[in-house]
């Protein structure tokens, strides 16, 4: 008994697009409450929890943010970030390395969005897997710590590409480092044309006045945009 | 790590396409990989082995074609009767 011949039926089905569903009702959702949503990507140890503890803090005075922090175990990572008083929840991934739109969609349960103007999501320190997930953030954020070396982005090309800003860390040590911070910049470049890139110091505080400014005018702007985008609805 | 996620994305994907398909059996599942999309060829057929055992695609082999971009596709399947 000779095979059938097989026969092709052609599909062309986003793999992802269960998460990406899920991110899209997110992003709606987020829009929706008046929430911008911030994430941080980096490679394990470059700083996202030192910058967030410091950004949570000054931001309090003046905004209601709120984070969420991903990891594959303990709790460290909140607990540090709970004591700038803002809310603040820790998402265990057990093994999985980054995180997905439903992990966050189920972390803000019971969450009343409309609370808050600013929502920080750390995602797990990896500079591999989170670059393939939406998690329905409006800006992703690539940390580069100057321990790091400033090829990084050539390294790790597709989570630099999937970023929205990149900012370095730990300038205080650049020196120290021997840090070649126009490496770095042509590198970033590279990757990622027109990239904006920050760099700061959360030990510091060199550099915060202008995260704090940048994260501010896109807040700002996002509302404004939300904004013309309701009063340009069509009536229905 | 993710590539097993992915890899059972590919079948849930797979499963729900085969059963508009009755009485063919998937001999392979066809997808298109960009070298953007964070994904690993080599680790994705890692993964997507392990996550067929003890299901109906336990005999299903993956075919990735690499292409430029972001694109993470389920492209075809390779039917038999």
């Amino acid at each position: 008994m000779s095979a059938a011949a097989p026969r092709i039926v052609e599909v062309r089905k986003n793999i992802l697009r269960h998460n990406d569903e899920t991110a899209r009702q997110l992003r709606a959702r987020f829009q929706q409450e008046g929430v911008f949503v911030v994430s941080l990507v980096s490679s394990p140890g470059s700083g996202k929890t030192a910058l967030l503890e410091r950004t949570l803090s000054e931001l309090g005075r003046k905004f209601r943010p709120a984070a969420l922090v991903g990891d594959l175990a303990t709790e460290n990572d909140a607990a540090r970030l709970a004591r700038s008083g803002a809310p603040v929840r820790q998402i265990s991934t057990g093994t999985v390395c980054h995180l997905d739109a439903t992990m966050v969609g189920m972390a803000l349960e019971g969450w009343n969005l409309s609370e808050l103007d600013l929502l920080f999501i750390e995602n797990v320190g990896n500079l591999v897997c989170p670059a393939s997930f939406d998690i329905g953030e409006s800006l992703r954020l690539v940390l580069l710590s100057v321990t790091e070396g400033e090829d990084k982005p050539l390294k790790y090309p597709t989570i630099f590409n999937s970023a929205d800003v990149a900012v370095i860390t730990k300038s205080d040590l650049a020196e120290a480092a021997e840090f070649d911070w126009d490496a770095a910049a042509r590198h970033i470049a590279a990757v990622r044309p027109g990239m904006p890139i920050l760099r700061l110091s959360s030990r510091t505080g060199a550099g915060m006045d202008e995260w704090l400014s940048f994260l501010e005018a896109r807040l700002r702007g996002s509302l404004q945009n939300l904004r013309l985008s309701s009063q340009s609805a069509p009536p229905c | 790590m993710h590539e097993l996620s992915i890899a059972m994305s590919i079948l849930e994907i797979a499963e729900e396409e085969a059963g508009k398909h009755q009485g063919e059996a998937v001999a392979a599942i066809h997808i298109r990989i960009g070298n953007m999309a964070g994904v690993v060829p080599q680790a994705l057929l890692s993964a997507f082995e392990l996550a067929r055992e003890q299901t109906a695609f336990e005999r299903c082999s993956l075919v990735v074609e690499e292409v430029p971009g972001t694109e993470l596709q389920l492209a075809a399947l390779e039917l038999v009767s």
